[in-house]
């Protein structure tokens, strides 16, 4: 799967995580970007995106990421095998 | 985004605007969390936002580490709950030797636990329920117990009462019970309270209709066999004696161990005890409608009024 698979993925994930279904996954996108993405709704998209792609974000990565092409990136990177 | 807090009333203001100056990235939530608040809440948040600050002689330093302590806890169990769909820990020895054993850790917790009464929306609107639907229920003279009253916030609103006879408060923590002696005594509480170390399980017996009014707030979650302590407390209650219950679920926390998935199962457990449940309010946490939260599995604060009535459990 690659980038733009992913983001196109990650589309759902956050509408279904934010109930807002004018989100879409650009990959500029930040927490900042969305009014009801605060700390406590990050666990629950960071979940809803290990569930979604069957992976496990190690614990550096869950609060490390600064927009939604990092999150896009390191899903690929996990999906490859080449986690960090 | 702007400033939110200069809508707030002083209190809560100046603890808020502390809490941001630590936390900055925390002023998403607390919007939501100050959004929509009825103005009965509001008003409480900000007498619980003096007393608070009473109890600290008006310095947030300490306050506000707690809060920064409960915020990442909370983060770190509620990715362990969502990836597990349970908590952490399910029996007492657990969170004794972990948590309650660790005496640092519990300053900051209660320090925290605290600044959530006015910092979270679901704590401060149960703290409505309890001073503004239960209290205003209990009859002139009335006989009052509080299991696990921590801090003895709910305790000194209770003494307030003009109604309030007489207070008594458990603890199987005598670290516990001296901090709400201490906190009682900052507060400046008009009446005495009794305060006893011992567990529901052993100081029921004997203590029969005793009572009519028990408080049991943020208790159940931490119980092993909550059922049995709320059959108990049936017992000890005189015969319309009301029962107060605050428990979240879906909530986790380093010390819950005792997990509810709705709020209809933290009401079938109060019917369970034999009780009749008379009102109920159902908080979900900041930034949730009650539907999205039942939808989405988000913590939801459920406090009940149930009344004793004349049946056995």
């Amino acid at each position: 799967m690659n980038r733009e698979q992913v983001l196109e993925q990650l589309t759902g994930v956050l509408r279904e995580v934010f109930d807002n279904d004018d989100l879409v996954a650009r990959p500029e996108l930040t927490a900042r970007d969305v009014a009801e993405w605060d700390s406590l709704n990050h666990i629950r998209l960071i979940v809803s995106v290990e569930k979604a792609f069957r992976i496990k974000f190690k614990t550096s990565e869950v609060s490390g990421f600064a927009n939604i092409a990092e999150m896009a990136e390191a899903v690929v990177a996990h999906l490859a095998g080449r986690a960090p | 985004m702007l400033r939110f807090t200069a809508d707030l009333s002083p209190a809560t203001r100046s603890f808020v605007e502390d809490i941001l100056a630590a936390y900055p990235d925390h002023e998403g939530y607390l919007v939501k969390s100050f959004r929509d608040r009825s103005r009965s809440t509001s008003r409480l948040a900000e007498q619980t936002a003096g007393l608070i600050g009473r109890l600290h002689a008006g310095d947030h330093r300490r306050l506000v580490e707690g809060y920064l302590w409960i915020c990442r806890m909370v983060m770190e169990e509620e990715l362990h709950f969502r990836r597990e769909g349970s908590y952490r820990n399910s029996s007492f020895a657990e969170v004794n030797a972990s948590v309650y054993q660790n005496k640092a850790d519990m300053v900051l917790y209660m320090d925290g636990l605290l600044a959530t009464e006015v910092l979270w929306s679901q704590h401060a609107r149960c703290m409505d329920f309890y001073v503004n639907t239960f209290v205003p229920k209990l009859p002139t003279g009335f006989r009052h117990l509080e299991i696990g009253p921590g801090h003895g916030l709910l305790l000194y609103y209770t003494a307030i009462a003009a109604a309030c006879g007489s207070l008594e408060a458990w603890d199987i923590s005598p670290a516990s019970l001296e901090l709400t002696a201490e906190c009682l005594a900052r507060l400046g509480a008009p009446k005495a309270v009794e305060l006893r170390a011992g567990n529901v399980f052993e100081e029921a017996v004997d203590r029969a209709a005793e009572f009519d009014s028990v408080t049991l707030s943020e208790v159940v979650e931490h119980l092993e066999d909550p059922l049995r302590a709320l059959r108990n407390i049936h017992g000890l209650l005189a015969a319309d004696g009301l029962l107060y219950v605050n428990v979240p679920v879906n909530a986790p926390a380093v010390d819950h161990i005792f997990q509810l998935k709705s709020p209809s199962e933290a009401v079938a457990l109060v019917e369970a005890a034999g009780f009749t449940v008379d009102e109920t309010l159902c908080a979900p946490v900041a930034g949730y409608s009650l539907t999205r939260a039942l939808k989405a599995d988000a913590s939801i604060s459920v406090a009940i009024v149930a009344r004793r009535g004349p049946g056995r459990p």
